[in-house]
């Protein structure tokens, strides 16, 4: 890209509260095309669910620049549910990416009380795909009862840069889960808030990568407890190889008046090179007192009792390594509620991503 | 008679700079099954752990040759795909990794040879029943929220599918009750059958042995090998203890 394609400097990943600049993890930078074309899906609508609904601004975990940004030029595609609508079937939105110009899309999801809806979305690099920036964004009501699984796939091939923004506004008893399975990408921009307005709402991420090249990841997760008695629970695992660089933001954020709200965020990383490099922020954020949050990491290598249990079976150490790292990705396939769609991916785990070098 | 499956030699061990075991002897012939029963603390771990190859216990001294090759010389992953097993006293959790997959991984390795899937899931389910075990376990992570005889039937499991010529097996009955110990039996029994396979059983009862053929019983006190006989030591040793192999391992002294 040249100077004048690439016109715009976006700030995404803004943490919420700020750590030392020199750390250079408050943020991330991202230079992007001042124009991108629309990005349109294959999609298969479960019968029932109707197109439209419109939405008030949602903000998402990228950030108020990137929203600007992709609004100009995203293909739009809306949905919403009936009230206590229960839509057996998926709404699935496949992106064939080409790479080549940017491209991006953006969907709206409003999902009325007591209804519940899975989206699956597929992030999918063709074959002999050029070099390109895909950018998506992903916005979510959910009334009160409501219940929504977002299911992010992210299989764009090496070479490709997905920026991709999530945000949902939760309100009473409303239950979000996601699940985001980041396979392989040059770069990967990964913004996702939840803003639990209602009481009783909950929020879960649960969240895993493979990252290996030189290739990065940047996610930025933030739980908005805004209501009484909200959950938010996000789960992260994954596996580092080669120069890969990964660096995950996870926030909980305790409002004034979230009494009884309960927090949990937990990483667990497998750093298979010294090459790679690895940054963690675990954030929580508390203007109430009566509100628990916790955080745990594993990062590292295996365990020595682990490994030798696994090679006393007669698997040799780089095949274990090659089983635990495949097995983050299968762990959070499994959680993909569509069979289809979970087998298709736990072949693409198989047949592409983790292979010996 | 032709040398020996396993041919132990003067094997002294140390874990973090402790000698453990003191140059102790073993040999075990195709097809046979032997006791090694001891007090807490012998060492009979130590053993089981030295011979698969567990790089926290250091052989100092002896040799090993298995299948008349060193075993010294290989790791603990060339050990087992060379035809060794040890079933662990407490198997270990793997999260992410379903029992059938590491099998069948365990199995390509062991064999060298790409798996059929169809063929495999018939071969798990059918070993399964000889088990008494759910099927339903083989899709689950390894270990992972198994109760104490569930895993202890998956290494059974994994023994039976990897088919190996000798099996060690550390303290399998420990912690379980007295049809679990039986199902577990059951599945040696099978192994032996199928296999003619070699067994070395670390045992402190009688039950795991109870369909099984003893040929011989060793006892191992203070990191040396002490005593033997056939299995009617068993009995002896169940009935009168190791007071007076405790003896004899404080005059070796």
């Amino acid at each position: 890209m040249n100077a004048t394609q690439q016109a715009n400097n976006l700030v995404v990943n803004h943490l919420p509260g700020q750590t030392w600049n020199w750390l250079k993890m408050n943020d991330a930078r991202v230079a992007v095309d001042a124009s991108a074309a629309p990005l349109e899906a294959q999609i298969t609508v479960p019968e029932g669910l109707r197109e439209g609904g419109a939405l008030v601004p949602i903000g998402g975990g990228m950030g108020p620049d990137y929203d600007r940004w992709i609004q100009q030029d995203a293909a739009v595609k809306a949905y919403e549910t009936a009230e206590g609508q229960k839509v057996a079937e998926p709404l699935k939105l496949t992106y064939a990416l080409a790479g080549g110009k940017t491209a991006a899309a953006a969907c709206r999801i409003d999902a009325k009380a007591g209804s519940e809806l899975t989206v699956i979305m597929d992030f999918a690099g063709q074959p002999e795909a050029q070099p390109g920036t895909a950018a998506f964004s992903t916005k979510l009501h959910l009334a009160a009862g409501a219940a929504v699984t977002l299911v992010q796939i992210h299989r764009s091939g090496a070479g490709q840069r997905i920026l991709n923004d999530v945000g949902a506004v939760l309100e009473e008893n409303a239950k979000f889960n996601v699940i985001h399975l980041v396979m392989d990408g040059a770069s990967t921009y990964v913004g996702c808030q939840a803003d639990l307005k209602g009481d009783q709402s909950s929020f879960n991420a649960d969240v895993a990568y493979l990252v290996q090249n030189e290739d990065l990841l940047d996610t930025n997760y933030v739980a908005l407890h805004h209501g009484k008695k909200t959950e938010s629970r996000i789960i992260s695992a994954g596996v580092l190889r080669d120069r890969a660089e990964k660096l995950f933001r996870g926030t909980i954020d305790f409002k004034k008046g979230a009494a009884g709200s309960v927090g949990n965020e937990k990483e667990d990383v497998m750093l298979m090179d010294d090459t790679v490099v690895n940054k963690t922020i675990p954030l929580i954020l508390c203007a109430e007192e009566d509100v628990e949050g916790n955080h745990g990491a594993t990062i590292g290598k295996l365990d020595d009792a682990l490994l030798f249990y696994m090679e006393s079976r007669g698997i040799d150490v780089d095949d274990i390594y090659e089983m635990i790292a495949k097995s983050k990705l299968e762990a959070a396939s499994r959680l993909i509620p569509d069979q289809a769609v979970r087998e298709d991916v736990q072949d693409y785990i198989e047949a592409h991503q983790v292979q010996k070098q | 008679m032709s040398d020996p499956l396993l041919k132990v030699r003067q094997l002294t061990v140390n874990v973090e700079d402790k000698e453990i075991l003191h140059q102790v002897d073993l040999d075990i012939a195709k097809g046979e099954t032997h006791v090694l029963m001891g007090p807490n603390g012998a060492g009979k771990s130590t053993l089981g752990y030295a011979l698969m190859g567990n790089p926290r216990y250091e052989v100092t001294g002896g040799s090993v040759a298995f299948d008349g090759a060193d075993l010294l010389d290989e790791s603990a992953d060339q050990r087992a795909r060379s035809g060794l097993f040890l079933s662990f006293q407490n198997p270990l959790e793997v999260p992410g990794i379903t029992l059938g997959n590491f099998i069948r991984n365990a199995v390509e390795q062991r064999t060298g040879e790409r798996v059929r899937l169809w063929n495999f899931r018939k071969q798990l389910e059918k070993e399964c029943e000889i088990l008494d075990m759910d099927p339903s376990y083989v899709d689950r992570d390894l270990n992972v929220g198994f109760s104490g005889g569930e895993k202890k039937k998956a290494e059974i499991l994994q023994l039976l599918m990897l088919k190996p010529k000798l099996a060690i097996l550390d303290e399998t009955d420990s912690g379980l009750d007295v049809d679990a110990v039986r199902t577990v039996s059951k599945g040696v029994e099978e192994y032996q059958k199928q296999q003619d396979g070699a067994l070395l059983i670390i045992t402190h009862n009688t039950g795991i042995l109870s369909s099984l053929k003893v040929d011989y019983t060793h006892v191992l006190v203070s990191g040396q090998i002490v005593g033997g006989g056939d299995a009617s030591l068993v009995d002896e040793i169940n009935r009168d203890g190791y007071e007076k192999y405790e003896a004899r391992a404080k005059a070796a002294e």
